[in-house]
């Protein structure tokens, strides 16, 4: 079962914790920071954040002790190269090409950063970043220098090579994810890495679509197939469309799952064809998130809104939608949550499972969680700030004592099961305590700090040791990080008092 | 030489100009962001996006003025200019 729950807010990073039972907060960091989204890599513990500081733009965070203290990672930036449509000539939004008008290119620039995954064990160091405007940008070396992806920026479906001077082909990606500087752009919310083979990726972009590499990111080819664009004048496009939120089994990654704007969908196939599953009677049609249990591929949740034009709770009530046989069936789970005057509305990463445990946070700040696959929920938090991502993790050992390699076939065996854009290994086993930590836990600060250089010519013992070391301190779970003062952040009053 | 004064919030992200006189060897608007950038690393990115044009919410001023030069932050200082580098207030 997983005991800890990561979230990223309006007002900061919040992390719970099960305490004897009891789910608490145990951290905050970033107090006062618009948080998009927060992941834990299983590889090795390392917390990761996407921030947006308004005035003083978007940041990559991470913290090696467990979310105690955070540091600003190096930062993902555009090439000096990277160039977009921002629209065409008498057209005043980055709408489609009409292939008529004459398009504005200017160079991209980082507009949000909005999902982090992880590669697979085999695939030491790999990070993926999913951003606004449509950049997909990699690290293999655990983040410390970061590539835009260019085979996908340069995709004929984006309109090719825009260093060629012209676009080379037809521009179909466009406004969806979030207005920056009065500008829609398109944006990447999902990535997925097959936990068989990390060279399988498949992503979902808003607007544009799926797209899938089997070839570590050298070819992509989209995967549309049976999606419909409600909004365009042809919903059978090949590009255009919305998904908001694509997920796998992540024991069986051919069964693919998407919340889209324009219904819910489902494939067999590995997103090779998909099938509208939506049953807009019992209100599944309109949402953001969905989240697919790790085991039955054919098991998912889903948090209903009313569609678009509202993006409110159906009726004032609020319900988890959940299906156990591929979309054809679905059941509403309402008990626990509030039935009258709910105004809660769930982002599209807020939703997740581990085992039979399913939690999400909404706009409103409310937390819930159910412990029994969504058949009953609990409140875990009222009054936090607006919530954009929620997931599951397990607090990393704290203490480590056998050799790297035991602890290397842990992580290992893990990996399999945390493909999800940062998801919980609910299987993960720390590993042994034995030895006694005291003497590393005693000095925390110290320790993050010597791994920040995480120069990848160290041997990974030694990071694994230091990381470890700063992680024996966050042993506490319950209590709050109050007195921690980040190292380069002064502490401040908890986040969730100045909304 | 120039000196510098900050938005009290970036002492948060740059806690080592807390509390200093900073002065700094610049002639121009950018070559005070740089050589801020060389004492708290990172300090660029955050008045600056990757292209090196002024964030839309943050502001420079030389004196009581604005730079006119967001795109490459090209104004001219003196050894004696007082430079303000704050959020900008949109509305509210």
């Amino acid at each position: 079962m997983a005991d800890r729950l990561l979230l990223g807010t309006r007002k900061g990073t919040i992390i719970f914790d099960r305490n004897r039972g009891n789910w608490e907060i145990s951290t905050i960091g970033h107090p006062g920071t618009n948080v998009s989204f927060v992941a834990r890599d299983p590889r090795d513990g390392t917390l990761w954040a996407g921030l947006d500081h308004g005035h003083w733009g978007t940041k990559l965070s991470r913290s090696r002790d467990n979310g105690k203290t955070w540091a600003d990672a190096p930062q993902i930036k555009y090439p000096e190269d990277a160039l977009l449509i921002e629209g065409y000539e008498g057209q005043d939004f980055a709408g489609q090409d009409s292939g008529t008008r004459k398009p504005i290119i200017v160079p991209a620039k980082l507009g949000k950063i909005w999902c982090i995954a992880f590669g697979n064990a085999d695939q030491p160091g790999r990070i993926w970043v999913g951003t606004i405007p449509g950049g997909l940008f990699r690290s293999d070396d655990g983040g410390e220098t970061w590539e835009l992806n260019r085979p996908l920026w340069n995709h004929e479906s984006r309109g090719g090579d825009l260093n060629a001077g012209a676009p080379t082909g037809k521009q179909q990606w466009f406004g969806g994810g979030a207005v920056i500087d009065g500008k829609s752009y398109a944006g990447i919310h999902s990535i997925a890495v097959d936990p068989r083979d990390g060279r399988r990726v498949v992503i979902g972009i808003s607007c544009a679509g799926v797209l899938e590499t089997t070839d570590d990111g050298r070819t992509w080819t989209g995967r549309n197939k049976g999606l419909k664009a409600t909004f365009l004048p042809n919903p059978d496009a090949e590009w255009g469309h919305d998904p908001h939120f694509l997920e796998w089994c992540e024991s069986n990654p051919q069964h693919v799952w998407q919340q889209n704007h324009c219904g819910v969908f489902y494939s067999a196939d590995g997103a090779r064809t998909w099938q509208e599953v939506s049953k807009p009677e019992q209100g599944v049609h309109f949402g953001f998130p969905v989240a697919v249990d790790a085991k039955d591929g054919r098991t998912a949740w889903l948090v209903p809104g009313i569609a678009d034009d509202k993006r409110m709770a159906i009726g004032g009530g609020l319900f988890v939608a959940r299906t156990q046989d591929g979309g054809r069936t679905w059941k509403q789970l309402r008990k626990g949550l509030p039935q009258d005057g709910a105004h809660d509305v769930v982002y599209r990463h807020s939703l997740d499972n581990s085992g039979d445990c399913v939690a999400f946070g909404s706009t409103t700040g409310n937390l819930y969680l159910s412990e029994d696959r969504g058949e009953s929920w609990q409140v875990i938090g009222n009054n936090l700030p607006p919530i954009y991502s929620v997931r599951f993790t397990q607090p990393a050992p704290a203490k480590k004592s056998k050799p790297a390699k035991l602890k290397a076939r842990a992580r290992s065996a893990s990996e399999g099961k945390t493909r999800k854009s940062g998801k919980a290994a609910k299987k993960t086993k720390p590993a042994k305590k034995t030895t006694p930590a005291k003497l590393k836990t005693r000095k925390p600060a110290k320790a993050a700090k010597k791994s920040k250089p995480a120069s990848q010519s160290k041997p990974a013992k030694l990071k694994t040791r230091a990381r470890s070391a700063s992680e024996g301190k966050t042993r506490k779970p319950g209590k709050p990080a109050k007195k921690s003062k980040p190292a380069n952040k002064p502490a401040k009053k908890p986040a969730k008092k100045k909304r | 030489m120039p000196t510098v004064e900050l938005a009290r919030h970036l002492y948060a992200f740059f806690p080592q100009l807390e509390g200093r006189k900073i002065t700094v060897d610049a002639a121009t608007a950018a070559e005070v962001v740089a050589a801020i950038e060389k004492i708290a690393p990172g300090f660029s990115f955050y008045i600056c996006d990757e292209r090196g044009s002024l964030r839309p919410h943050v502001n420079i001023f030389v004196g009581d003025d604005l730079i006119a030069d967001r795109k490459r932050l090209s104004d001219k200082l003196t050894a004696d200019s007082r430079v303000y580098i704050l959020q900008a207030l949109s509305g509210g």
